[in-house]
């Protein structure tokens, strides 16, 4: 009866929500939620319960696995709108149920929370869990990625068939303990791996099984990469699904040998497709059908409208605070693309979700790529600029290339005088849209 | 030109905040003094003669990394306690100040042995102690700053401590004193990096660091570190809401 009642004032708050233009995703879950917090407990889950959790990926990861689905026929939902935490997902999962409390489609798809996911789960497990990678992230919320892995397992039973990134050894150890079937996916070499790292910012270097120092035949980032342990059996190994040819610029990859076009030039989208594409296959969808939805019905990307000044293209790449990784993406983006570059940079608040400050994180970032050739300025803006200038500093970038920003009504003007080449904003959520509008400002809406 | 030789010790495993940016504060400002300074990373497989190192730093580290450092920090025990009696420089930020008390004792009781070099003991958290924080080191007119993010808390301290705290947390949660001082021993939970966010508090390890060694010392200011310091004090630390 309780149930009954949860589910049809969820069902009316977000109805209402929505009649009133306000984004409903979070708050009527959040009712539910408060007034019972085992809700989910009672629900009558469908056949498939994929689940997508991880440090960073798993929105894009989530949105593939949704278009492959979709595309193959089943009757999906999922969080389109990537609001990952126990509220959203109760929203959602609500709202997809009869007053019964049966779920009322084919397929629950949910990009989730790392710290949320037990919540979620406490008893009804998944039938699927994709994870991305574990990494130092938002450390003020989650601590240390021990502790986000501690979190993602202890929600967990045999009953969860496991698609897990091969080259991440942190997230391998899971191998040791784990009872319930793994799927492993990983990329091979790209043109862009490294052999050697400095181990400043490497999570897990040192083999969690007997605690020898991993060695690597390569590294794509951070800790994750090809690795071996010399003493014991554990290693990154093949792969069931590998993912090879890797061709950024060309936006092309390889997935168990079958082509495949990506849609977009990161290597996080050849981890979110090589993901994508084994649990898809694990759950019986073709080799055929998968590759469609990525060569034939190309997946959109997120990627807003392309803005340039004075025929200069601006490329907003949002890099996420207190995550090295995500940086270093970004980073690797700007080094690689073609001529000459400006780059923005900064941030007011470390984070949105809460109001601590820690800037250790900027020293695990390789600010040292923005040492290149190609890099005609970089600005500097918001709060903290002058601790990333000292940042810069230490990664011997000549000051003569650093512009501070002391007002961001000067961005504008300094962009087209003092500065060169495409732009390219390096910002945190906080930023993105305070540019966007200057941006969009400048160019009148034309482009 | 006098050399000053640093080991960063365990490098690759307590590295969790941006640690080796101290590094680079501290031959920094040594060479800026016409210093010449050699770094060696050095962890569990090394070996590790404490006696041919001025300057010894170890940040902070994850559950697994801790113990794997604990467990190997035991067997060098007697060369750390001759490298702490030598007056030999050791600064150690974040968790790592765990190491060198008594004990170390879990949420679920357990006591594990720690280096015992130092009265007091670490006791594992229920809930994590997150935050900025803002000291004050009687030598120093300037306030030191920067963050906090650990689950331990020291207790039963009987060591002199090394700052005041002005805004945060001491060795337990509301504690007015943090961090311990003994010799050379330099300790405490902040992490910013420390180096990086106080250029004046380097700027005084590297003064005792260059009397050690019977040379003469005149202050030097970073004048980008200092504008970050300062900046940061006044929009983000005594911001006017």
């Amino acid at each position: 009866m309780l149930r009954a009642l949860q589910i049809l004032i969820n069902k009316g708050l977000s109805f209402i929500l929505k009649i009133c233009g306000k984004n409903g995703t979070q708050f009527p879950g959040a009712i539910s939620y408060n007034i019972n917090q085992h809700i989910l407990e009672k629900i009558k889950y469908p056949k498939y319960v994929i689940g997508v959790t991880g440090s960073s990926g798993k929105g894009t990861t989530t949105n593939f696995i949704y278009h492959i689905l979709k595309d193959a026929g089943y009757d999906v939902v999922y969080n389109a709108s990537g609001s990952n935490g126990i509220r959203a997902i109760t929203t959602l999962i609500l709202n997809n149920c009869t007053i019964f409390g049966r779920f009322k489609h084919e397929v629950l798809l949910l990009e989730l929370d790392e710290r949320h996911l037990h919540l979620a789960f406490q008893k009804n497990k998944m039938t699927h869990l994709v994870i991305t990678n574990i990494t130092r992230d938002q450390p003020a919320r989650n601590g240390s990625p021990d502790l986000i892995y501690d979190a993602i397992f202890n929600a967990l039973d045999e009953n969860t068939t496991l698609i897990l990134n091969a080259d991440d050894p942190g997230l391998m150890k899971a191998s040791l303990t784990f009872k319930g079937k793994i799927i492993t996916f990983g990329l091979n070499k790209t043109k862009d791996s490294y052999t050697k790292s400095s181990e400043f910012n490497v999570d897990d270097a040192y083999c969690p099984n007997c605690h020898k120092k991993l060695i690597y035949s390569f590294y794509h980032y951070g800790h994750i990469g090809s690795y071996y342990c010399p003493n014991c059996d554990f290693k990154r190994g093949n792969p069931d699904y590998v993912g090879s040819k890797i061709n950024l610029q060309e936006k092309h990859m390889q997935i168990n040998g079958h082509d495949i076009i990506l849609n977009k030039d990161f290597l996080f989208t050849a981890y979110a497709s090589t993901a994508a594409y084994a649990l898809c296959h694990t759950i019986g969808i073709s080799d055929e059908k998968i590759c469609h939805t990525f060569n034939e019905d190309q997946i959109p990307t997120k990627r807003g409208k392309a803005l340039s000044i004075d025929n200069r293209t601006i490329t907003m790449l949002e890099s996420k605070n207190e995550n090295c990784l995500s940086y270093y993406q970004s980073l690797q983006y700007i080094v690689n693309a073609r001529g000459k570059k400006v780059v923005i940079l900064g941030f007011d608040n470390v984070s949105r979700r809460y109001k601590y400050n820690d800037l250790s994180w900027l020293w695990d970032v390789d600010f040292e790529l923005l040492n290149d050739e190609s890099i005609d300025k970089i600005l500097l803006i918001g709060r903290f600029k002058w601790d990333v200038y000292v940042r810069l500093n230490y990664a011997h970038i000549p000051q003569k290339k650093m512009i501070l920003i002391e007002n961001l009504n000067n961005l504008i003007p300094i962009l087209k005088e003092q500065t060169t080449g495409d732009i390219y904003t390096m910002v945190c959520f906080d930023m993105t849209e305070i540019l966007l509008n200057k941006f969009k400002e400048e160019t009148h809406g034309n482009n | 030109m006098e050399t000053i030789k640093i080991a960063h010790l365990y490098y690759d495993l307590m590295n969790l905040y941006g640690e080796h940016g101290n590094i680079s504060a501290l031959t920094h400002h040594l060479e800026a003094h016409n210093i010449k300074t050699i770094v060696h990373y050095l962890s569990l497989e090394d070996e590790i003669d404490f006696s041919k190192y001025d300057f010894f730093y170890i940040g902070s580290g994850n559950r697994h990394a801790f113990e794997l450092v604990r467990e190997d920090l035991l067997k060098r025990k007697k060369e750390l306690i001759t490298a702490i009696n030598d007056k030999k420089f050791f600064l150690v930020t974040g968790n790592a100040i765990d190491l060198f008390g008594k004990s170390f004792i879990t949420l679920q009781e357990e006591e594990k042995e720690a280096l015992g070099l130092f009265n007091y003991e670490a006791f594992e958290n229920e809930t994590r102690i997150v935050g900025e924080q803002v000291y004050r080191m009687k030598k120093l007119d300037d306030e030191i700053i920067g963050f906090q993010n650990r689950s331990t808390v020291l207790k039963y301290v009987k060591e002199k401590h090394l700052f005041d705290v002005l805004q945060g947390n001491g060795y337990v949660v509301n504690s007015i004193v943090e961090g311990i001082k003994k010799k050379n021993f330099y300790g405490t939970y902040l992490i910013g990096p420390l180096l990086i966010r106080n250029p004046h508090f380097t700027e005084y390890l590297v003064e005792q660091l260059i009397k050690s060694k019977n040379l003469s010392y005149e202050y030097y200011k970073d004048e980008l570190e200092t504008k970050a310091y300062e900046e940061y004090k006044k929009n983000v630390l005594y911001e006017k809401k």
